[in-house]
């Protein structure tokens, strides 16, 4: 999966919860956004959702992989604080 | 699954890598250049059954069009179910716009495959903006 929008989508299908859902789609977070939350030390988890291939040689300092069909299956689990933020990446637009 | 705060980095990890700023970057794979072959010149070999299509995008992407005759599996999967891969057959990767090909290629160079190319463009750049059609 490598397309924010689909990304986002599919996020939104399968993490969030119904109530948020109906009221907004993902955010997207900027470059700038980002690197200064992690300069700033937010808590955040910060998820590579591409595949273990790709996370194997590429990857946001910090971050962890998260392949998207390992997240649906329940092979890779996201923290149990339902209302930590979660900022999930792959290769951006096209 | 109930999160209440999630967001999408949207600009993605090659915007990361741009900047500079701080990523684990190493080589896993071989460094090989995986070559690209046109759309046209895959059409060939799929009318030939000179080739074995591998389709790595997830299976969402896959059941909305595929170009007929190649195989899916999902490059998150793909260590798991190389026995489905054959050997001694040359093979042409296909992703969505070309940008997940190379290291696939590349994972497959280290896994012993040497006759791998890749769809340039991927199936949109490449296989639909020639023209020609998807299964579904």
């Amino acid at each position: 999966m490598n397309r924010p929008a689909a990304l986002a989508a599919a996020l939104a299908a399968a993490l969030l919860a119904p109530a948020v859902r109906a009221q907004q789609a993902v955010p997207f977070v900027g470059t700038d956004e980002l690197k200064r939350m992690i300069d700033a030390k937010e808590d955040l988890v910060l998820a590579n959702a591409l595949s273990p291939i790709e996370f194997a040689e590429e990857s946001i300092a910090g971050s962890i992989n998260v392949p998207f069909e390992a997240l649906k299956s329940g092979k890779v689990k996201l923290p149990a604080d339902k209302a930590r933020r979660l900022v999930f990446y792959c290769k951006g637009p096209k | 699954m109930g999160h209440t705060n999630v967001a999408v980095y949207n600009e993605g990890l090659p915007e990361w890598v741009k900047r500079g700023y701080p990523a684990k970057l190493k080589k896993v794979y071989p460094e090989v250049e995986v070559p690209t072959v046109t759309a046209a010149e895959l059409k060939a070999k799929l009318d030939a059954k000179a080739v074995f299509v591998l389709d790595i995008r997830d299976e969402d992407d896959a059941r909305s069009g595929i170009i007929a005759g190649s195989t899916n599996v999902d490059l998150e999967v793909l260590d798991a179910r190389l026995g489905e891969i054959p050997r001694g057959k040359p093979i042409v990767l296909v992703d969505l716009h070309g940008k997940q090909t190379q290291i696939a290629g590349r994972f497959l160079a280290s896994k012993g495959y040497g006759d791998v190319a890749r769809l340039d463009g991927g199936l949109v750049g490449g296989w639909i903006k020639a023209g020609y059609p998807v299964a579904r």
